[in-house]
C-alpha cells in the first residue's frame, strides 16, 4: 500500500493475557490511528509511543519477545512479519502472550 | 545406588493383596533407556501387566514415578507422575501431578512406586523416610478428599504430610476420578482414581527428609539453573502472567481466534468470553498464589468467593481447562459458579475436563430432544443454566441417578444412547478433550488423534501453532511437527519439568539445552540422538501398549463433528479436519514412526528402538 496519499485509518487494538498491565487502558482495547504506514509493525511503534511501558512488556533487549502473540482479524501474525503485514480500517489486531500450560 | 546422580535408584513395591512391602533397586540400563518418570512408567507397565488386563481388576498396577529433575535444585520440576492401564480408554495413561508429593517421595528414599494387587479393606500407604506401612482407612472411606487428608494428617501427627488421596468419586469407579495431591494438584486424566478406588487405596501419604539427592556436574548445574531462573525472572508470562492469572489467559485468547469450545463445540465463539476471562477471575477470585517445590512461577491460586452466589467459599482458583469445561462448553458465564464447579471436583476426585465434556454433551442431548427432564431426575440440562450444571455435577460426584449414567463417561453414554449421538460425542479413544481446538490447529488434530491417552493436550502441544510458528490452518508438514513435539513432551515429562517452562527449554524438538540437563544433573553422556532414540522408545512402547490392547489405527480417530461440521462463525469460521485430510497426515505420520499402515510398530522399529527385550511380536 502506498503511503504518499495519507490516508487516514482507524485499527482496534486489543490486549490480552496481561500484556495491558501498567498501561493506561480501558476495557483493554484502544482505537488507534493510523496515516503514515499501515503496517503491524508501525501500529506497535504508534502503540509504544503513545504507551512507553509497553516496551516493557513486548520487548528485551529491543527485540520482541519470543512469545508475542500477534493476531489480526484472527490470524497469527509471527513478530518478524509484521512489518509485511498491512492493515486496514476495521481490523481487529490482538497483541496477547502465548500462553503456556494448561 | 546407581552410578547416576539424582537418582535414588530403588523403587517401592506394595502388594495389597498380602500386605507385603519390598524395596528393589532400579538397573542403571534401564535408567539409560528410560531416563525417568514417564519412560520409567511406560517401561514397568509394559513389563508388569498382561494383555487384556482389567483396569480395574486386581491385576492392574497403579505406578508412580518421579524424574531425575525432581526434588533437586532444577526450578519448575515438581511433577509426579501416575501411570495405568486406564477405565476410561482401556490404553495406556499418565497423568501428572505438581506440588511437592514428588520431591517428598525422593527424600524418602525411593524414585517410584508400583501398587498392586487389592486390598480387602480400605487402606492407605504412609511412607516415611525410607519406612512404608499400610494402614487401616476404613474411617476415611466416603471422606472427601480434603477431609481425608485432614485425618490422615491427624492419625500421624504430621502437619507437613503429603498426601495423594482419591474421593467419594473414586471409590465409587467413576470411570473419570483422579488422584487430588496435597488438595491443589490432580494426576487428573483417564480414571486413575478410580483405579486406586478398585484397589481400596484411599491415599498415599509420604514424608522425606534425607535430601541427598546428588548432582554430577554442579558448576555446570549451577549455570543451567542460573540461566533458567534469568529467564524465569525476565519472562513476562512467567513472571507476571501465570502468577496474576494462572493459565486462564487462554480463555480470551482462544476466543480472539474463535478456537474456544463453547456449547460441547457446536461453536468455538463464546459470546460471554469477557464475562470468564482471566481479568474477571481474578478480579473475582484470586486471593492469593501457591509455589509448587523449587518453582518460582507460582501458578496456582487460592480463592475465596467475595459476593455473590456461593460467596465465601474458600477453594482452588480454577485453571483454563476448567473455565473451558465448565464456561464455555457448558455456555456458564459465572466464574462463582466454575469456582463451585471446580471444588466440587477436587473434593470428590473427578477430572474437571472429563465432567465438564460430559455434561456438555447432556446438555446437547437436552437440546436436541433426545433427554428429557424425567431422563434426567428433573434436571433441565440447558446450556447456560448454572443450577443444572451444578445439581448435574452432585450427581456425577455422588454416582448416583443419572449421575451414574454420566460417570461413564462421553463415549460409553453415546453409544448407550445411540440416536446419532456419537456425532457429537466429543472424546477420542474414551478420554473427553481438552479446551484446546482440534478444527482450528491442523496440527493439534493430528496430535490428538495419535495422543496415546487420547483427547489430551499434553502430548502434542498447541504453541507452536498458536504462536504462528507454524500455520494451524496448513496440514503440510504436520507429521514432522507432531513428531517432534511428541518428542519433546515425553522427555518433559520424563525428565519432569513442568509445562509452564516447556518453552524456555524447546518445544520443538530436542535441544542442546534437553541435552545439558540431563548430562549435567545425572552424570549421563547423552548426544542428542542418543536423546531422540530414548524419546522415540518410550512413544513406541506406549503405542505398543495401547495396540497389545487393541487399539490401532481405527482409534486415531477425531470427533465425527470435528471432521463433518466446519466451525460456523468467527475468525477461525470454515475450518474442520475432514477424514481424508487426517488420513493423508496420519499416512504420513506412520511413516515417520516406522508403523505399519495400521498404526503399529514395525517389528524393525522395535528391535532399532531395543524394545524387543520387553515386546514380544506379534503385539496381539
Amino acid at each position: 500500500m502506498q503511503n504518499n496519499n495519507k490516508i487516514q485509518i482507524e485499527v482496534n487494538v486489543k490486549f490480552l493475557f496481561g500484556l495491558e498491565q501498567g498501561l493506561p487502558i480501558e476495557n483493554r482495547q484502544v482505537t488507534v490511528k493510523l496515516s503514515e504506514q499501515y503496517t503491524v509493525k508501525h501500529l506497535i511503534e504508534v502503540l509504544e509511543n503513545m504507551y512507553p511501558r509497553l516496551k516493557e512488556n513486548i520487548r528485551y533487549g529491543g527485540n520482541f519477545v519470543s512469545y508475542l502473540n500477534i493476531v489480526v482479524n484472527g490470524c497469527e501474525v509471527l513478530p518478524i512479519h509484521a512489518g509485511n503485514r498491512e492493515i486496514t480500517t476495521g481490523d481487529q489486531v490482538v497483541l496477547m502472550y502465548v500462553g503456556v500450560g494448561g | 545406588m546407581s552410578k547416576y546422580s539424582a537418582y535414588c535408584g530403588k523403587l517401592l513395591r506394595v502388594n495389597l493383596t498380602n500386605s507385603v512391602i519390598s524395596e528393589e533397586n532400579i538397573e542403571d540400563e534401564i535408567l539409560e533407556k528410560y531416563i525417568g518418570c514417564n519412560g520409567l512408567g511406560a517401561y514397568y507397565l509394559y513389563k508388569e501387566t498382561k494383555k487384556g488386563v482389567e483396569p480395574l481388576g486386581e491385576d492392574n498396577k497403579l505406578i508412580f514415578f518421579t524424574g531425575p529433575l525432581t526434588g533437586t535444585i532444577f526450578p519448575s520440576a515438581p511433577k509426579v507422575g501416575i501411570f495405568s492401564k486406564s477405565p476410561l480408554t482401556k490404553g495406556f495413561m499418565d497423568s501428572y501431578a505438581g506440588g511437592h508429593l514428588g520431591a517428598e517421595l525422593k527424600f524418602s528414599g525411593y524414585d517410584g512406586l508400583i501398587i498392586e494387587g487389592k486390598s480387602e479393606k480400605p487402606v492407605y500407604l504412609w511412607i516415611n523416610d525410607g519406612c512404608a506401612e499400610l494402614r487401616d482407612a476404613s474411617d476415611y472411606w466416603g471422606k472427601t478428599t480434603t477431609a481425608t487428608r485432614e485425618a490422615i494428617k491427624r492419625d500421624l501427627n504430621e502437619p507437613l504430610v503429603r498426601i495423594a488421596a482419591i474421593g467419594p468419586s473414586g471409590e465409587k469407579l467413576v470411570s473419570y476420578s483422579c488422584i487430588m495431591v496435597d488438595g491443589t494438584h490432580a494426576a487428573g486424566r483417564g480414571g486413575l482414581g478410580a483405579i486406586m478406588g478398585a484397589k481400596n487405596l484411599k491415599a498415599v501419604a509420604v514424608k522425606g527428609t534425607k535430601n541427598c539427592i546428588r548432582i554430577a556436574h554442579k558448576e555446570e548445574t549451577q549455570k543451567i539453573v542460573d540461566d533458567l531462573f534469568h529467564e524465569i525472572r525476565t519472562n513476562k508470562v512467567l513472571n507476571s502472567g501465570l502468577p496474576t492469572y494462572g493459565t486462564t489467559g487462554a480463555t480470551t485468547a482462544n476466543n480472539s481466534t474463535g478456537i474456544l469450545g463453547t456449547r460441547n463445540w457446536q461453536t468455538e465463539t463464546f459470546e460471554d468470553a469477557e464475562k470468564i476471562s482471566n481479568v474477571e477471575l481474578a478480579d473475582k477470585l484470586f486471593e492469593k498464589t501457591l509455589s509448587c517445590f523449587q518453582c518460582p512461577v507460582r501458578c496456582i491460586h487460592f480463592c475465596k468467593i467475595k459476593d455473590g452466589k456461593y460467596s465465601g467459599l474458600e477453594t482452588v482458583k480454577p485453571q483454563y481447562e476448567t473455565v473451558y469445561s465448565f464456561g464455555s462448553l457448558c455456555g456458564i458465564s459465572e466464574p462463582n459458579v466454575i469456582a463451585m464447579a471446580n471444588h466440587l471436583c477436587n473434593e470428590a476426585g473427578l477430572d474437571t475436563i472429563s465432567v465438564g465434556v460430559s455434561i456438555a454433551f447432556i446438555m446437547e442431548c437436552f437440546e436436541k430432544g433426545i433427554l428429557m427432564e424425567p431422563d434426567l431426575n428433573g434436571i433441565k440440562a440447558e446450556f447456560g443454566n448454572s443450577d443444572s450444571l451444578i445439581s448435574l455435577l452432585e450427581k456425577v460426584a455422588a454416582n448416583s441417578g443419572i449421575g451414574e449414567f454420566i460417570g461413564q463417561g462421553t463415549k460409553i453414554m453415546s453409544e448407550k444412547l445411540g440416536q446419532g449421538t456419537e456425532k457429537f460425542a466429543i472424546h477420542i479413544k474414551g478420554l473427553e478433550l481438552a479446551g484446546h481446538s482440534v478444527r482450528g490447529y491442523k496440527g493439534m488434530s493430528l496430535g490428538y488423534a495419535v495422543s496415546p491417552r487420547g483427547g489430551s493436550h499434553q502430548d502434542m502441544r498447541h504453541l507452536p501453532e498458536r504462536s504462528g510458528q507454524f500455520d494451524r490452518r496448513s496440514i503440510e508438514g504436520k507429521e514432522q511437527l507432531v513428531h517432534n513435539v511428541m518428542a519433546t513432551t515425553v522427555i518433559r515429562d520424563s525428565f519432569t519439568y513442568c509445562a509452564m517452562v516447556e518453552d524456555n527449554i524447546g518445544r520443538v524438538g530436542l535441544t542442546e539445552k534437553h541435552l545439558n540437563i540431563i548430562n549435567a544433573i545425572c552424570g549421563f553422556n547423552f548426544d542428542l540422538a542418543d536423546l531422540q532414540k530414548i524419546s522415540d522408545r518410550i512413544i513406541n512402547l506406549e503405542r505398543c501398549f495401547s495396540v497389545r490392547e487393541g487399539m490401532d489405527r481405527k482409534d486415531d480417530i477425531l470427533p465425527e463433528r470435528f471432521m463433518t461440521e466446519p466451525i460456523p462463525e468467527g475468525p477461525s469460521e470454515g475450518m474442520y479436519t475432514p477424514k481424508e485430510e487426517l488420513d493423508i497426515m496420519l499416512d504420513k505420520y506412520y511413516q515417520l514412526r516406522g508403523w505399519d499402515a495400521n498404526g503399529v510398530p514395525l517389528f524393525e522399529t522395535i528391535k532399532e528402538l531395543n524394545l524387543d527385550d520387553i515386546i514380544q511380536v506379534p503385539l496381539r
